[in-house]
């Protein structure tokens, strides 16, 4: 498909190093990647683009360091969109911004959140996606731009990917090492591989609403299916359970209105696990 | 008690003073404020006032002296018509500017006790169901709005990471004497005393959830001087909606009837942050509580 230049705010990380990766298959559209803290090394001579804002993912909150990530947050992921639109004013012609289920906070039971529940975000990051997107959205409204906000569930499936459940429990699991899990393990989580992430963003680029959708695996997993497929996908390990009075704590996405952006994430966690497995021992980490 | 006040140069700020002036006169009241000479005027309102210049759009609050309580009011405020073009001011002075407050806090050496935060109505945006209540879902719809909500969030996240409890306050429509912010209140106000027309440039049936200024200040000493903060959020607004044809009639008539009203909506005029609050949690907290009439308050306008 043939297109309009695609500008990605922050896209060096693993989300846009994957997305550009999608576009370069697309020999018509030209994409430039902006780092936010250095917009002013954008190219002067585009015409009309449209704007993919990924931007920072800075968590830290274990041992409250996220405390000092606050005010960097804010300007990445809440200021840097309107700024940079609002600096090539008249030029973009979409945004997209990638939003997080951190903007929900914990949910109140097992339930997987709809894009119409109540943000409550209790993490800086959260905060500040939460911030981003309704500043996307005012400043859209306000300009006439059609745009999408895609709430990613954690998203895995690159060398560097961030430490997560799903990326924990596999890790562990290669080792032939348990898998403690704290209370039942019925606690909820909600995932999305890398490559289907990329796509989704690509099927935002021509959606024709300006609207928000849950982006993730459409079906959420306990993190006791989680151990069990990572014990499963690597052929070791076992999975424990421990300190039986933990809280459980649900953090699950219902991705069903995706398919009307339209996308149908395709790899399911088992499946990203075996991706993820032989990533890392073709480049020998594993 | 030692009680800092930000933004106390500010409509509600000023009323506070006269409030504290009164009511509290053995208080030990820090102001800060953006402009000397508003500063000024407020140490005449409050004569042991401590007053000290900050602009937390874009300076870090500095102060050695312990405090009890915070009153946070500082905020930029703009009129719909410039709210997109100004949010990045609003931004700054309203979310960034809550973070340098609990910033100041994180590194005091005595913290405060609490923190009782002005945010607004505006966070709500245009809630599914009304009357909105505080645990409802927040969609701003105004820069203003989201500066606000992104204050609250700010405010909630220290205050969870701090151990120093927080209140934010989703303050109505506020209205009353001494506001030099060119609300269209005042406008029609001051028309409805000399008899010039009243014009409502808008649809006359969008409704406000107004709140008369004293009433807010009543609340914000009765929390600070109260030994526990209520929930996170709390709405502070009688709940009534008030249509703009409603309030120039009312004005009409306060006026004896001399200003003529015109109605002339602009074209895609739309009902933008028509909100109102629910009074539960309010009610429960402040049982018996009774929110000034619009009439009597419109009057106290031309004291």
């Amino acid at each position: 498909m043939s297109g309009e230049p695609v500008v990605v705010l922050g896209g060096s990380g693993r989300l846009g190093r994957r997305f550009r990766a999608v576009l370069a298959g697309d020999r018509w559209r030209r994409v430039i990647n902006v780092d936010p803290r250095e917009p002013a090394a954008f190219p002067d001579d585009l015409e009309g683009f449209a704007l993919v804002v990924l931007a920072a993912k800075i968590t830290l909150e274990a041992g409250g360091e996220g405390l000092t990530a606050v005010e960097d947050l804010l300007a990445t992921n809440a200021f840097a969109p309107v700024h940079f639109a609002a600096a090539h004013a008249g030029r973009v012609t979409r945004l997209v911004f990638a939003s997080s289920l951190e903007i929900y906070g914990d949910a109140p039971d097992a339930a997987p959140l709809r894009e119409e529940a109540p943000a409550r975000p209790t993490t800086a990051y959260g905060i500040s996606k939460l911030l981003g997107e309704h500043a996307t959205r005012l400043y859209c409204r306000d300009h006439g731009i059609p745009w999408v906000a895609l709430r990613y569930g954690s998203l895995y499936g690159a060398e560097d990917d961030l430490a997560n459940a799903l990326v924990g429990f596999l890790a562990l699991a290669v080792r032939g090492a348990p898998i403690e899990l704290h209370g039942d393990g019925s606690g909820t989580r909600s995932y999305l591989h890398l490559d289907d992430a990329a796509g989704a963003l690509l099927a935002a680029l021509t959606h024709s609403e300006s609207e928000v959708f849950n982006a993730a695996h459409p079906r959420p997993v306990t993190l006791r299916e989680l151990a069990d497929t990572a014990v499963a996908v690597a052929g070791r390990g076992h999975v424990i359970y421990t300190h039986p009075e933990a809280r459980t704590a649900h953090r699950a996405l219902d991705a069903g209105k995706l398919r009307l952006l339209p996308y149908a994430p395709a790899i399911d966690v088992a499946e990203g696990m075996r991706r993820r497995l032989t990533l890392l021992r073709e480049r020998g980490l594993a | 008690m030692r009680l800092l006040v930000t933004g106390v140069t500010g409509f509600i700020g000023r009323r506070l003073l006269r409030r504290l002036a009164e009511e509290r006169p053995r208080w030990t009241v820090y102001g800060i404020g953006r402009d000397p000479a508003r500063l000024a005027r407020c140490a005449a309102i409050l004569p042991g006032l401590r007053a000290m210049r900050c602009d937390l759009e874009t300076q870090e609050l500095e102060l050695d002296d312990p405090v009890d309580v915070v009153v946070h009011l500082a905020s930029w405020v703009a009129l719909p018509r410039e709210d997109s073009a100004g949010w990045e001011r609003l931004l700054h002075t309203n979310t960034r500017g809550t973070i340098r407050v609990w910033r100041w806090i994180q590194h005091a050496a005595t913290r405060p006790s609490a923190v009782i935060h002005a945010s607004s109505v505006s966070a709500y945006g245009e809630p599914r169901v009304q009357p909105a209540a505080e645990d409802d879902a927040t969609e701003p719809s105004s820069f203003y709005g989201l500066s606000k909500l992104g204050a609250e969030l700010y405010g909630n996240y220290f205050s969870s990471a701090l151990g120093v409890p927080t209140v934010n306050l989703r303050i109505g429509y506020v209205y009353g004497p001494e506001d030099d912010s060119g609300k269209v209140i005042y406008k029609w106000a001051a028309a409805a005393r000399t008899g010039a027309p009243i014009t409502i440039g808008s649809s006359p049936h969008v409704f406000r959830d107004y709140v008369f200024v004293d009433d807010v200040t009543r609340v914000l000493v009765e929390l600070a001087a109260a030994p526990t903060l209520p929930a996170a959020a709390l709405n502070v607004s009688p709940g009534r909606g008030i249509t703009l044809l409603q309030l120039a009639r009312t004005l009409q008539r306060l006026g004896s009837d001399r200003a003529p009203l015109h109605v002339q909506p602009t074209p895609g005029d739309h009902f933008a942050g028509c909100v109102i609050q629910s009074r539960a949690r309010f009610d429960a907290l402040f049982p018996g509580f009774r929110f000034t009439e619009l009439e009597d308050g419109l009057r106290r306008l031309w004291e």
